[in-house]
């Protein structure tokens, strides 16, 4: 490439719009160079009629874009308060968990839900229960009233109270009656479980060996039984201080087996 | 259109016209609300001619300038002062034209691949060959070997060459040093002639 053709391409990529004369003469000459600068100049032409082409006025309202900018504030207010919530309530489950676990559970009181098995771990007995699942009410009456699917009872029946249990069931025999296992050979609630089908099931046969009566209908699964003073208003015997935890009822053929004044309430 | 005008000024008279940029950016920080809208009437049409060369189309540019507005207003916390508004506002606004044109590209594509399949598409943005007369010829040539640029290269043109901003300007816009404007500049011409050398020479204003 000539100097002079270098020299040219070098102005018209600086804008020029005239030539010095040396270069004027040079395009005379030189067909590439030629090009170059119409090329150029139609550019320049080009460049000046865009310029002048009017642009149309920007007809957009400064309400329209307000309204925008007041509907992304408030579509963006839930987010504003939502992050931080949702940080804290992530902070307080979190904190929840831990504290649940790392809480003893032995130091807890038995509460409505809390199994048989759990009970009987963190308290000591206050009953005195026989010290086989198979023996019958003990001398000072002391019964537990358990119904299937409902939290244990402990029922007190050293008090008055439990002459109403010994009259409720005339029929059945005191085989049926519940035991509290020992917690010693309760480890879990699968284990109270296990053991509380076990006696059912034991008191069943040696019921059905000595012919009794079973209780309601004859193919039954194994079930709890209880019997519980009535009174006019329900369950009550505020004189022997007995306690009743909620009970659920069972289906109404386990209705009134007993007395006018009793039921026996059970659960399948 | 003049009536929209009349009400835009009549909006504006609650705040001093003679604040600065900055210093109205400084108010709408705070929630001035009347402090934007005076920014708004300033730039409004510079933005909108920028962005109106890019895209050719009154609603599309109408459409990014109302963007540009409420992404300057929404992060005014972030303008630093370090730089002028307009041109913080500006480098908005060319951001969002690429975004656009990024868009666009991708919808040509698609229309380009749905008609290799012989689907009955319309090319929406086709000139009509009847409305093109010999008076617009020349701005058709010119827009589009422009529209056939990428969009760093279109920036350039428009920038330099039909807004006629100088070089520090624009440097301060992209953020770049002016040595590297004026290189892209000439990059950007050069690329931009050879796209419209032969239109022109369709036309017949070359030979």
């Amino acid at each position: 490439m000539k100097p002079l053709c270098r020299e040219l391409e070098r102005l018209v990529e600086s804008g020029v719009e005239r030539l010095p004369d040396a270069l004027q003469a040079h395009l005379t000459g030189c067909a590439k160079c030629q090009r170059v600068w119409r090329l150029h100049r139609a550019y320049q032409r080009a460049l000046h009629a865009a310029r002048r082409e009017l642009t149309p006025a920007c007809e957009l309202p400064w309400t329209r874009v307000q309204a925008q900018l007041a509907a992304r504030a408030v579509s963006r207010r839930p987010l504003a308060w939502l992050r931080p919530a949702l940080g804290w309530g992530m902070a307080v489950a979190v904190a929840l968990a831990v504290g649940a676990a790392l809480l003893p559970w032995g130091n807890q009181q038995p509460s409505q839900g809390e199994t048989l098995a759990q009970a009987h771990r963190s308290e000591p007995r206050a009953l005195d229960t026989p010290p086989k699942a198979d023996t019958t009410r003990d001398a000072a009456g002391a019964v537990s009233i358990e119904v299937q699917g409902v939290a244990p009872a402990r029922v007190d029946l050293r008090a008055p109270a439990a002459r109403i249990v010994a009259q409720a069931t005339p029929h059945l025999r005191d085989s049926v009656s519940l035991h509290l296992p020992t917690p010693e050979t309760l480890q879990s609630d699968a284990d109270a479980i296990r053991h509380r089908r076990d006696v059912i099931i034991e008191s069943r046969r040696s019921d059905e060996a000595a012919g009794a009566p079973a209780l309601g209908s004859a193919p039954a699964p194994p079930f709890t039984v209880a019997s519980l003073p009535l009174t006019p208003f329900g369950v009550s015997d505020q004189a022997a201080s007995v306690e009743y935890l909620p009970i659920s009822y069972g289906s109404p053929s386990s209705y009134y087996e007993g007395s006018n004044n009793e039921a026996i309430i059970g659960s399948f | 259109m003049e009536r929209a005008l009349a009400m835009d000024n009549l909006h504006a008279g609650a705040v001093d016209r003679t604040l600065t940029d900055e210093q109205l950016a400084a108010k709408a920080r705070e929630g001035d609300t009347a402090a934007m809208e005076e920014l708004y009437l300033r730039y409004r049409q510079p933005v909108f001619r920028i962005v109106y060369r890019s895209t050719r189309n009154i609603e599309e540019a109408e459409d990014i300038v109302q963007d540009v507005f409420l992404k300057a207003f929404e992060r005014l916390h972030t303008f630093r002062e370090q730089s002028r508004f307009s041109t913080w506002l500006m480098r908005i606004a060319l951001n969002l034209c690429t975004d656009r044109a990024r868009m666009r590209q991708r919808r040509q594509e698609l229309l380009e691949r749905e008609a290799e399949h012989k689907l009955a598409w319309c090319h929406p943005d086709a000139p009509d060959p009847m409305e093109t007369t010999q008076q617009n010829a020349f701005y058709e040539a010119f827009y589009t070997a422009l529209n056939q640029l990428p969009e760093h290269h279109r920036q350039m043109i428009i920038l330099r060459d039909l807004e006629e901003m100088d070089y520090e300007a624009i440097a301060q816009i992209l953020g770049t040093s002016v040595g590297a404007v004026k290189l892209r500049v000439m990059r950007a011409r050069r690329a931009f002639k050879t796209k419209l050398e032969p239109l022109l020479r369709a036309i017949g204003e070359i030979e």
